[in-house]
């Protein structure tokens, strides 16, 4: 059955996972012609210089990435499931609730958070052809957290859309809207540093989050 | 899949806490108002601390003894601050104070310091420059390469190749080894720009706590031992780079005092002001004849005039912080803050502040509050209810309004 299950997973989401992919692959492409450019106008000693002591980051724009990426999977995820009521399918099968919504959550989480590590270990050794370790090291710090936001993002996605009342999912989305935006508080290079664990809690709490929403969907609330 | 349902509160305590992040900061958006001091310069003249105010669209020139000035009379009292107008006008006196002045001189000995806690709580990438202190031009050049303190010495990395120079890092380590340095260092002060009129290099505080005198001369490494005096942590290190040559820069220590290395003997030197360095910001206006340094607390403003030879001090000059009412108002109903951001560091790290307890009449009225709003949650407030709106207020009243608790 769990074969099934991720093979229905599978053939929902896998353009869009593909997608994410190739969007990663040229999101970093460009970062990578973008410092090139760079070090050819300014050269490797100036670009240094700015990034040592100007707190300069040259990789802002993958900001936005994961952020996008959790978003985007989450979505195509779960909307066929609350708009065609699979979901009650799914919770109907001969599996613990808890157990579906694990294998469901999970695939997803896998994927992404590989997708994820593609990605990053991709930019730190792009980065280390150009970089010393310390800068490596403000870089990890510095683009970490925005992974751990696309993690959340798809976590928050599915504990919104799972949510069965429209009155607790506008709670549940601007609960999801400040915990998303403590991601997003300093441009500062290495701001995070001092806060990683946190940072890590909240998808942590996101995800236990999933199982209140299944619950009161399964359950069938009506009011509250 | 019962006990998920406890997750429930955890949508509580979150929401509390979002609660606890937000509306402070929307308080803060609505009232915030910005605090001014007047502009403080102590009179070589008058030997009194001098203000300038904005008010009602005009500029009020005062000494501390209340007597006002005109613009003209204001540049006359304070000639190390108005040199550059007096010397246009052909009024720079020739002596103050049996000190002949000259415009060079005065020049030399103006300068600003700054510090605010964010420049110590602040990340960094460990990498410095090491700039030829003796090249026999007028400008410094960058050198083309950079350093990183280690636990043998320092490693030079060529930014072209991102690779380390081993012959150029033994040579420099050598002479740091052989004074007994002992790497990595716990941190390192210099100014790492070109835009300076000479360079003095790095100071290097090592893992046994002895501090380094670290610079290039002449392509060769030059390392002095600086002796601190046992009472001293230094926590911080500011280099200056001053035009008189005075001193190597400012330390501040890990009991908030505040010391200048002098060039003299690598003296260490007590500046006689009160500050915290984790909150207060210090500013330093430096002339001939006094420092004038303003120290910004929370509660308000302090300035020292201190005599630039001797440091001793001459006088203080005290501001109170007009207490903004509104934002004061927040302590009646805002019983704690969740706040992630500090303009006092760089980085993000959640802080909890509580207020003392001036806010339980607000929490008492809103736990009554509760009661008539019984339609809004479609069901009685529940003992949960009860407590959380009580403990915590506005944030749990709002919380339990809208989980209908």
């Amino acid at each position: 059955m769990k074969k099934a299950f991720f093979y229905k997973e599978w053939i929902k989401t896998r353009w869009f996972l593909l997608a994410i992919l190739i969007g990663g692959i040229l999101v970093e492409i460009y970062l990578f012609l973008k410092l090139g450019r760079s070090f050819r106008y300014a050269g490797h000693e100036h670009l240094w210089d700015v990034i040592v002591n100007r707190n300069q980051f040259m990789f802002h724009t993958l900001k936005y990435f994961p952020i996008l990426a959790g978003l985007l999977i989450g979505i195509v995820q779960m909307i066929p499931e609350i708009m065609e009521k699979r979901l009650k399918l799914s919770l109907h099968l001969p599996l613990y609730e808890s157990k579906t919504t694990t294998l469901m959550v999970g695939y997803i989480l896998i994927i992404l958070i590989s997708i994820f590590i593609i990605s990053f270990i991709t930019l730190i050794l792009g980065a280390a052809i150009y970089f010393p370790l310390e800068i490596i090291k403000s870089i990890a710090i510095t683009v970490l957290p925005w992974y751990l936001c696309g993690i959340t993002a798809y976590l928050l996605v599915v504990f919104c859309c799972l949510e069965p009342l429209w009155r607790r999912r506008i709670i549940n989305i601007l609960i999801s809207v400040c915990f998303l935006g403590t991601y997003f508080l300093s441009s500062f290079p290495g701001a995070y540093s001092k806060n990683i664990l946190t940072m890590m809690i909240i998808p942590a709490i996101s995800f236990l989050l999933i199982y209140l929403s299944v619950f009161r969907f399964k359950t069938g609330v009506q009011t509250n | 899949m019962k006990q998920f349902k406890h997750i429930n509160k955890v949508i509580l305590v979150i929401m509390i806490l979002g609660l606890s992040w937000l509306l402070p900061q929307i308080w803060h958006l609505i009232t915030d108002e910005a605090t001014r001091y007047p502009f403080t310069y102590f009179s070589s003249v008058n030997h009194t601390f001098c203000t300038l105010e904005y008010e009602k669209e005009e500029f009020i020139r005062k000494d501390a003894h209340g007597n006002t000035y005109t613009e003209e009379q204001w540049d006359s009292i304070l000639p190390m601050f108005s040199f550059r107008q007096l010397a246009t006008d052909g009024l720079l006196p020739d002596t103050l104070n049996g000190i002949e002045l000259n415009v060079k001189d005065i020049r030399k000995t103006n300068y600003y310091f700054r510090y605010k806690p964010n420049e110590l709580f602040s990340p960094s990438i460990p990498l410095y420059p090491l700039f030829e202190s003796m090249s026999g031009r007028v400008d410094l050049e960058m050198p083309g390469d950079v350093f990183r303190v280690t636990k043998d010495g320092v490693a030079f990395i060529n930014p072209k190749t991102n690779k380390i120079n081993f012959t150029k890092s033994l040579r420099y380590s050598k002479p740091l080894l052989d004074k007994g340095f002992r790497g990595p260092a716990k941190w390192v002060a210099g100014s790492p720009t070109t835009r300076k009129s000479y360079d003095e290099g790095y100071f290097i505080l090592d893992q046994n706590s002895r501090l380094f005198h670290f610079k290039r001369v002449n392509d060769k490494a030059f390392v002095k031992e600086i002796k601190i005096p046992e009472n001293i942590d230094p926590i911080f290190m500011k280099t200056t780079e001053y035009g008189d040559k005075r001193f190597y820069g400012f330390v501040i220590s890990s009991d908030s005092k505040l010391y200048v290395i002098s060039c003299n003997k690598y003296k260490f030197i007590n500046i006689p002001v009160h500050f915290d360095y984790k909150n207060d910001n210090i500013m330093l206006m430096a002339n001939l004849f006094y420092w004038n340094i303003g120290i910004t607390t929370d509660s308000g403003k302090v300035c020292y005039a201190i005599n630039t030879n001797d440091f001793s001090l001459v006088d203080t000059l005290r501001y109170h912080k007009e207490p903004n009412k509104m934002a004061e108002a927040s302590k009646y109903f805002l019983p704690f803050t969740l706040k992630f951001k500090s303009y006092k560091s760089n980085y993000i790290k959640p802080q909890f502040s509580a207020v003392p307890v001036k806010y339980i009449l607000a929490n008492l009225f809103f736990v009554i509050l509760l009661v008539p709003l019984k339609p809004l949650r479609k069901r009685k407030p529940t003992p949960l209810a009860i407590t959380i709106t009580l403990i915590t207020g506005i944030y749990g009243f709002i919380t339990t309004l809208l989980l209908r608790l």
